[in-house]
Formats: C-alpha cells, structure tokens, sequence
C-alpha cells in the first residue's frame, strides 16, 4: 500500500510556482503528493473516495518529482507541462539514443532540468551536466533494442 | 499445432460444421493490433504518421481508434527475420510516447459493451496488464474514476507502467482480492469484470495454452468467476451496467457462471451486440443440461468470424 494525499491549494501554487521558473509554464488541476516527494495529477472524482480505507497502489498520473534542486518532470509530466524555456531539441539519431536509457552530448549553456524535445515530440526529463544530458528515461520505459535505426524507419 | 482430442470434441459440439474453419483459424499468425491513446494524440495525426513511416493500416471496424498492422512484424511469423524486418510494435518511439497501446482487437470489445460516459464511476475489476483500462479511460475522455484492481502485484506493476505510458488521471490502482469490492455495495456506475480464465479462446496467439488445456482448469476457473460475478453485482448501483467476459470459449467459464448470476439474482441480460462486430448467440444447453434461455444475449466471438482472439461477453444490467 502507498500514501497519497491531497495537495493543499498552498503546496500546489508553489510547486507552479516553481514549474513557471523553470520551464515557463504550469501543470493545472488536482494533485496528489506520494512517496519520495513525488507528484500525481488526479480528477476531482478521486476525492470522493477514502483513499486510507482503499488501499490505493497508484493514483492519477505520476507528473515528476520535487528535487532539492527543483521539479523533475517524468514523461507525462513533461509532455503536460508544455514548456517554453529550459527546452532542448535533439535530432532523429540522437532520439533513437535518447529513448534507449543514453545520454547525450550538448553544446547547450543551459543548466539544471531541462525538456528534451524531438521535433513536435516531447521525450521527457533530462539534466544537463557537463556538456551532457543525463538521462531520466526509467528503466522499464526504455526501448529495448540493440539495432541502432534512424527514428523514422 | 496439436490440439487436445477433448478440446477438438467439445468444439465439435459448439460449433457444428464450422469447427474445421475454427480449427483453421487458430493455426493463423494474428496481425499486430494497437489501439489509438486519444488522451495524447488524435486517430487521423497519429495514424498518418505511421503510414508516413510505412505501416499498412486496417481500422477494426467495431472500434474507432483500433488498427492492425497488416505488415508489421507479426504477420512475419515463421519467416526468416532481416535487415528490413519491421521493428516490434513495441519498440517503436510513438509507443515510447504513449501515442498508442498495443492491444489485441478483440479485447477492444468489452469496453464498448459499457456505454460509458465521462463522470463515471467505473471499476474494472481484474486490470492488469490495463488495455482495457486505458481504453474506457480514452472513451471518458480522463473525467470521471477508474478503480482499477489486481490481486497480484506483480500484475500491478505493468498496470503502473501501462497506465502511466497512457497518461490516465482519472485512475486509482488497488491490490485486492476482487471478492471484497462486494462490500462497496451500489456504489459503481459501470463494472468491467474481465474475468481471469484458462486462456482457450487465445490459443492463436498463444499456443502453449492449448498445451495447458485441460478440463478440471475449466471448472476450477468457473468456480472463482462464480464467485466474481456475484461480488461485481453486488458492488454495481441499481440501473448500472456491468461487463462480464473472458477470453475463453469454454461455456464453464462463460455461459454457466452468467446462468448462476440470473438464477439467483434479478439482474438483466441485455444483448451484446456492437456494430461492425460479428457474434454468434450464447448456448442454452451444454452437455445436456439446460440454462436461462436469456443467456442467447451473451456474445460468442469466434475468431474465424472477425480475424481476432476468440472472446465471450455478457451485458449485465441491474434493475432500479
């Protein structure tokens, strides 16, 4: 069994607040704190249940985890976030790469959380350290493939 | 593939002359399927993109946002695999995305058997792996609360990941024993008892099952499907709708367990039928001993009729 609870309408502005910072814009609507600090988008259909009494083992959407160092979006939460600043785009080779757990080489002088973007694709979460984007792909959403293909085969 | 001399008799029996044409079937690869995740991306945007690339598409005609890939990789089965093989269905970057779920056009069925509408309250009682879920959460349009359940948390962790991928946030995921949700009496607008069973009417895509196959499985899965149904229409509000099926073919583990729940309660029997769908009436007598005669509502979906898994559904309504 896990715990969430209801966001207060504090938490939540904060944590937009924070969304805007750093990526320009905000998730909207009823959220759910976890584990580990992590962050779920619900419905407000959910509050009508007794989560304590259900037993619940997931909730919503899981949209990203609130770091010492900032929000870390997951891939849904990135892909709902629609970010406008702290967004970078790679190529078709480097998606391949991207979507199998690696990390990539940047010339970017961005720092810190960053969107990784595929043309009108949104690919997740990275973080840019030293020349790289370190990679928060989770293991059981990588590509399992070793034939390195171009994207569009 | 061998088949068992039991099975072959019992689908004798069933079908008449149209056995051989099921036996025939069965031998046959499947096509891939997916279904189409409207919650992050529209049919016509993601199904260009994917002929763009080269896939030869076919809309299941029951299902809007269905498709099967007439050559991707599973339509290779046996062949020789090369350079220019498709890549799994699975490993490709839309699925990476979420865009769509892999899903077998038969198992698109069930939820378009629930008219559901957005604001719901829906429990899908045996989830995992979460086609289904994902499918009446996109039929929702994410408005509304999916509970949905699995006893196994094994089974529960690919329903996390698989729900994730899809996006759903109308969802809460339990680990119970489905029996307990009788407590919560009335309180679902919908309930999808997809039910766990032998697996006979997968045999085409999973030949080991008809290995497996043996008649005492039959009946030890009808007796907690028993037991499942009752529960589910406990749990279900008067005037509600509830789902039951099973991708078996085997009328212990369908016709029989929907005859228990009309002999001891007052539940409705509505006709399964969906357009573009071919189906076949449920039987109303096995092996010699007679059921409700309402049980010709139930659907039998062979695979010989619509290219698919074989599936049994039962459209439950509860009076007010």
């Amino acid at each position: 069994m896990m715990n969430f609870r209801h966001m207060t309408k504090k938490e939540v502005n904060e944590l937009q607040e924070q969304m805007k910072k750093q990526f320009g814009s905000v998730i909207e609507g009823t959220m759910f704190r976890g584990s580990k600090d992590k962050v779920y988008l619900g419905t407000e259909h959910i509050l009508t249940i007794n989560l304590d009494k259900l037993n619940a083992e997931g909730i919503g959407v899981y949209i990203g985890r609130i770091e010492e160092d900032g929000f870390r979006p997951s891939i849904e939460g990135a892909q709902l976030i629609r970010a406008v600043i702290n967004v970078i785009e790679i190529n078709d080779e480097e998606t391949w790469d991207w979507i199998r757990g690696f990390e990539i080489k940047t010339n970017s002088e961005t720092r810190g959380y960053v969107i990784i973007k595929n043309k009108e694709d949104t690919l997740g979460t990275g973080k840019v350290i030293n020349g790289k984007i370190w990679n928060y792909t989770p293991k059981e959403r990588r590509i399992k493939s070793l034939t390195k293909k171009l994207i569009n085969q | 593939m061998e088949l068992k001399e039991e099975f072959i008799t019992r689908s004798r029996e069933l079908l008449g002359s149209d056995a051989d044409s099921y036996f025939k079937t069965i031998e046959e690869p499947l096509n891939d399927s997916f279904r189409v995740n409207t919650l992050k991306i529209n049919i016509e945007a993601l199904v260009n993109r994917l002929k763009n690339k080269g896939w030869e598409l076919r809309n299941v005609p029951w299902c809007k946002e269905g498709y099967w890939v007439l050559n991707g990789r599973a339509a290779l089965r046996g062949k020789v695999l090369g350079a220019e093989t498709p890549e799994r269905i699975g490993n490709t970057l839309e699925h990476f995305l979420g865009y769509y779920y892999v899903q077998e056009a038969g198992s698109m069925i069930p939820p378009l058997m629930l008219e559901l509408k957005e604001g719901q309250k829906v429990l899908d009682m045996a989830a995992s792996p979460g086609s289904k879920t994902g499918q009446m959460a996109g039929i929702m349009n994410d408005e509304g609360l999916i509970i949905a359940n699995d006893v196994r948390i094994d089974r529960v962790s690919i329903l996390k990941v698989n729900m994730q991928r899809i996006g759903v946030r109308s969802l809460l995921i339990t680990r119970r024993n489905a029996m307990n949700y009788q407590n919560m009496k009335g309180v679902f607008d919908r309930i999808l008892l997809d039910a766990p069973c032998s697996g006979e009417g997968v045999i085409r895509s999973n030949p080991y099952s008809a290995v497996e196959w043996n008649v005492p499985t039959l009946r030890k899965f009808g007796k907690v499907q028993k037991g499942l149904i009752m529960s589910a229409y406990e749990a279900l509000k008067p005037g509600s709708l509830m789902v039951y099926s099973t991708c078996s073919l085997a009328p212990e583990e369908d016709e029989e367990v929907v005859n228990l729940l009309l002999d001891k309660t007052d539940a409705i029997l509505e006709p399964a039928r969906i357009n573009g769908l071919k189906t076949r009436d449920g039987i109303t007598e096995w092996q010699g001993n007679s059921m409700d005669k309402r049980l010709k509502n139930c659907a039998r979906i062979y695979p010989q009729d619509n290219d698919t898994e074989g599936f049994f559904v039962a459209k439950v309504r509860k009076p007010i």
